[in-house]
């Protein structure tokens, strides 16, 4: 499963509440990598 | 451990065993808040980066990979509704939480054009609307690399 499949089907349990404390750990830790890779690309350009 | 510990030492659960469940769910539960907080600073420290970058130097596909990522950042408020990132970041105000929902479903590619207004409008309430981060969020003429509305409903 791809990461975006992977973060399609964590947030449609936790908009859902049927979400664990661990899926939702999961979806930010996931959330977390894309913003650190985001970050990256900025100051590649800075 | 070995068979002389395991005599030495009879008490001592087997190590796959949790020792106390109930300190299990604590580590969750602040493990959950140090990703949390993380995820505002990090957002913060994007919202920086973009304001210092100059727009010239991204390329079109460039300039639609951010964008994308971020609504899917800015969506994920909405999924995560009510806790530590959407008070940090929105105040917690009701008013926006019915946004932030659609929001979120926008962000993650799966929703509706009512999905995507609602992360617009989101966005442009939350602190971050006037910022170069909101508008470019918020423009109407940067394709975020979504499909049209029509095709999406």
């Amino acid at each position: 499963m791809d990461t975006n499949n992977y973060l399609i089907k964590l947030a449609e349990k936790l908009k859902n509440g049927t979400a664990s404390k661990e899926e939702k750990l999961a979806y930010l830790k996931e959330l977390n990598k894309i913003i650190k890779e985001l970050k990256s690309e900025l100051e590649t350009k800075l | 451990m070995g068979f002389e510990e395991e005599k030495l030492y009879p008490n001592l659960p087997p190590p796959e065993m949790p020792i106390n469940p109930e300190n299990q769910t604590e580590t969750i539960e602040n493990e959950i808040e140090r990703e949390e907080v993380a995820f505002v600073n990090n957002l913060e420290e994007v919202t920086t980066l973009i304001d210092q970058a100059d727009p010239e130097k991204f390329s079109e596909v460039e300039a639609k990979s951010i964008k994308g990522k971020l609504m899917l950042i800015f969506g994920s408020l909405g999924i995560l509704g009510g806790g530590y990132a959407m008070k940090q970041l929105l105040g917690g105000a009701p008013s926006n939480e019915l946004a932030l929902v659609f929001g979120g479903v926008a962000g993650l590619g799966g929703g509706t054009a009512l999905a995507l207004q609602g992360l617009v409008e989101t966005i442009k309430v939350s602190k971050f609307g006037k910022t170069k981060l909101g508008k470019f969020l918020t423009s109407e003429s940067d394709d975020p690399g979504l499909p049209p509305p029509d095709m999406i409903m």
